[in-house]
């Protein structure tokens, strides 16, 4: 901002400046007019005084400088010139008068004391008047000697005048001294009059000046302050409309996305809704169509829904049965403990399936695979129970079908296998027939020739007894491997079922040079299994693997059959020292009528797959040259096993 | 038991058959050996005991066949009786092939086995001689210097004295000295007898 009091007051400080300039120059013009003045009077005084002095006295003078000075005081022209002088000056302001000779020498003076002085030494004007020139200065003294005695305080025009001769140069030199205090006087009071009015002048203006400038300035501040003021006032107003107006578009944006959200949100539930419509609606279609027989009860059993299903099935009528129990359905034929089980379980809100042999409403049997749900409101509570049943009358019979199949293929397997090694099992007969027979001859033999000692034949006959005894074992196990019977399944020690196998298996490797090892794990927990046919499946696999051995390996031919429990199961592995089988033989091993041997159906292998898979385990082959070829199958150890 | 007295050696893995085997063998007080397995009988079986093989053909590891072959390859000289289930001919003819001097069906007569075994004791202890005999001969022969061989050889072919000694270039005299040798360190009493031993150490 433009300051215009400091502009002011610096204008004003030059303009004082000035003024007092301008008086100093007015004064000086002033003194040296005075001077002029005084000198023009003393040089006409000096002329008037030359002109009455100087033809009386200029011989004097010039020879003065001859005269000592103290003479020249006592001389009688001195007191002639005093005279003249007092005379000539009288009324005239001149103070005091001295007369020099050319040489400087004060050949008179208004003061005696002066006179013989030089002043020769004193060239400046002086020297000026002896060139012919007046000269002349102003000079202020505190005391001063004049005419009329000590005067004080006085200024003076000290004037240097020549004393003309009459071939017009300097003869001597007058020196006057002029009382110029009261011209000085009034110069300095003009002067001062001049200051004290300009500045008075001045003061005014400035005053005036000043005032209306400050105030000036002062408008202009507060018009600045306040014009900053505003701009602040409108920025911040500008800042707040900015917020103001993000605001309002936040708030119209949110507003847009919760409109659309709730929109999203309406459609969703619409959607929802219809769809949960639809699946109603399906869902009653569903229960309407369902292959399987629904029913609903209420919690005391009572029927309150069933589906056209459970008519088509049992002849019921949803009027039939509407408010009655399932309880119509029963024949007698289930055991009443599944039906307490069934109770328990839905009435503490679990879910129950098992299988009824139930009656229709034609007194006809059938079977029905139930599931049976409890519902729950809400909150938990059970209201109804759903029962959802299958007709399994005609799957179990093909059940059963496949069933004895399976029993027909694998006593078929059983036999097959007993027929091919019915020349080892012949021989294995022979041997406890050999010793019975041996022992028997032996005894005769004795007893015809009288030889006969008891204790002799107690030996024969007690080997014969125990050789009858062997050959009526393999002859029981024979029959029992081969006997048709409905598998029965039951917790079986599968090293038991192996020992009981291995006089068999014993015979036919033997048939074959061949020996076998058992590999028993001690401890192994029981499996439910049907004996027989686990130890056709291992008599399978024996005999496979002596066929195999035969036919790719000189003796001692070995079959190793190890046993182990392995994540609840029980492992038997069959393993055999012959040739590698090809990876891509491994399993069609398994597959009916494929066999690697020139004797035999090849149902052996694919007969023990079925009885294992029946038995929910597994049965596989590896094979590497390294280490022969192994068989393996799994048995699933029985419940009680799993809780040892 | 007397290590130089025939014995029946009895491989069999049966037990029962092994444990009756013996017994009756040693009624009829013949020494016997029963073994296991082939193998246990080769580890414990000393060279040049005599005696016979009662052998099961049908056994695990090592099969009756194969051990005569392996009695060949250590040439263990014992008469070989096989015993086989019945009606297996087969395996009665490749063991019979193979030099097994007998064969005996399960179950047998007992009677005929002790019979079986007693003559295949004696036809080793025949063949054991006849064996030695030929090895006395053949001692007998390595005795000779090259020129009583030759001399040997050409009268053996019926030679005479003379057409000896034009073969080989020397004097009638000098081959009857070199004759009458041979019939010294052969302890030949004749010439028949010469020529008897010589074709039995050809014939082998």
């Amino acid at each position: 901002m433009f300051r215009f009091v400091r502009f002011f007051l610096l204008t004003s400080a030059l303009v004082v400046v000035a003024i007092v300039v301008v008086l100093v120059v007015h004064r000086q013009n002033e003194v040296n007019r005075l001077i002029q003045f005084a000198e023009h009077e003393n040089v006409a005084l000096a002329q008037s005084l030359a002109n009455t002095i100087w033809p009386l006295f200029s011989s004097y003078v010039t020879t003065a400088s001859t005269i000592k000075s103290e003479e020249l005081r006592g001389r009688p022209e001195t007191a002639q010139i005093r005279a003249v002088v007092k005379d000539v000056s009288l009324g005239l302001p001149i103070l005091k008068i001295k007369i020099y000779d050319l040489n400087g020498l004060t050949v008179y003076s208004s003061e005696p004391d002066e006179i013989g002085e030089n002043k020769s030494n004193n060239p400046g004007h002086f020297s000026a008047a002896r060139e012919g020139k007046p000269a002349s200065k102003l000079t202020y003294r505190d005391t001063f000697s004049s005419f009329e005695g000590a005067v004080q305080n006085r200024d003076l025009v000290e004037s240097y005048l020549p004393i003309p001769s009459g071939n017009g140069s300097a003869e001597g030199v007058f020196e006057l001294y002029t009382d110029v205090t009261p011209f000085l006087d009034g110069i300095r009071r003009d002067t001062f009059k001049l200051a004290l009015g300009f500045l008075t002048v001045f003061a005014v203006l400035f005053s005036i000046l000043f005032l209306s400038v400050r105030r000036a300035d002062h408008t202009i501040k507060s018009q600045y302050a306040d014009i900053n003021r505003k701009n602040v006032a409108l920025e911040r107003e500008i800042t707040v409309r900015q917020q103001a107006e993000a605001e309002l578009k936040h708030a119209r944006d949110d507003l847009e996305r919760r409109v659309e959200e709730r929109t999203q949100k309406l459609t969703r539930e619409v959607a929802e809704r219809k769809q949960a419509e639809e699946n109603a609606r399906k869902l009653s279609r569903a229960v309407e169509q369902s292959p399987a027989m629904t029913i609903i009860t209420d919690l005391s059993g009572h029927i309150e829904y069933v589906n056209p299903r459970f008519t088509h099935v049992t002849g019921y009528t949803l009027e039939d049965v509407m408010g009655k129990t399932p309880r119509i359905l029963k024949s007698g034929e289930t055991p009443p403990e599944v039906y307490r089980e069934l109770w328990t379980t839905i009435t503490s809100g679990r879910d129950w399936q098992g299988k009824l042999h139930n009656r229709k409403k034609d007194r006809t049997l059938y079977w029905a695979a139930v599931s049976i749900s409890p519902i729950t409101d809400k909150e938990g509570t059970l209201t109804h129970f759903l029962g959802s049943a299958e007709d399994i009358t005609e799957r179990r019979q093909a059940d059963d079908e496949a069933r004895r199949h399976r029993n027909e293929l694998a006593h078929f397997g059983r036999v097959s296998s007993l027929g091919e090694m019915a020349t080892s099992l012949a021989h294995e007969l022979n041997q406890p027939l050999t010793v019975i027979s041996g022992c028997a001859q032996f005894c005769l033999n004795r007893l015809r020739t009288d030889k006969g000692e008891p204790k002799d034949l107690l030996d024969s006959l007690e080997q014969a007894a125990e050789q009858a005894e062997r050959a009526n074992q393999i002859v029981r196990r024979v029959r029992s491997f081969i006997q048709k019977k409905e598998p029965e399944r039951k917790e079986i020690d599968v090293n038991d079922t192996i020992r009981a196998v291995s006089n068999i298996l014993r015979s036919d490797a033997r048939e074959h040079n061949s020996d076998i090892e058992l590999e028993l794990a001690g401890d192994l927990p029981p499996v439910t299994a049907d004996s027989i046919e686990v130890q056709q499946v291992v008599v399978n696999l024996v005999h496979n693997g002596v066929e195999v051995m035969v036919q790719s390996v000189p003796a001692p031919r070995l079959i190793t059959i190890r046993t182990a429990a392995r994540d609840g199961t029980v492992e038997i592995a069959v393993h055999n020292t012959g040739n590698e089988i090809p990876a891509e033989d491994l399993d069609r091993l398994f597959q009916p009528f494929f066999t690697t041997k020139s004797t035999g159906l090849g149902m052996g292998l694919s007969i023990s797959r079925t009885i294992v898979e029946a038995h929910g385990g597994r049965l596989w082959a590896t094979s590497s040259r390294e280490s022969g070829t192994e068989f393996h199958f799994t048995l699933p150890v029985a419940d009680t096993g799993r809780q040892r | 038991m007397n290590a130089s007295e025939p014995t029946v050696f009895v491989v069999d893995d049966d037990h029962a058959v092994r444990r009756f085997l013996c017994g009756l063998i040693t009624s009829i007080d013949v020494p016997v050996e029963a073994y296991a397995s082939a193998q246990d009988f080769l580890d414990s079986y000393e060279p040049g005991r005599a005696g016979c093989l009662l052998l099961d053909i049908r056994m695990p590891e090592m099969s009756g066949l194969e051990l005569q072959q392996e009695l060949d390859r250590r040439a263990i000289d014992l008469p070989v009786i096989i015993l086989t289930g019945h009606g297996n001919v087969q395996v009665a003819v490749n063991a019979m092939k193979a030099g097994a001097v007998d064969f005996i069906e399960k179950p047998f007569n007992n009677e005929l086995l002790l019979d079986r075994v007693q003559r295949a004791l004696s036809e080793g202890v025949k063949a054991r001689e006849a064996r030695l005999g030929q090895e006395a001969i053949k001692d007998r022969m390595a005795r000779l210097t090259p020129r009583e061989r030759q001399v040997l050889e050409q009268v053996i072919a019926g030679d005479t004295n003379k057409g000896v000694a034009r073969q080989l270039g020397i004097s009638e005299k000098t081959v009857e000295l070199h004759r009458s040798r041979v019939m010294e360190k052969m302890q030949a009493g004749s010439l028949a007898a010469l020529v008897k031993m010589i074709s039995a150490v050809q014939a082998s």
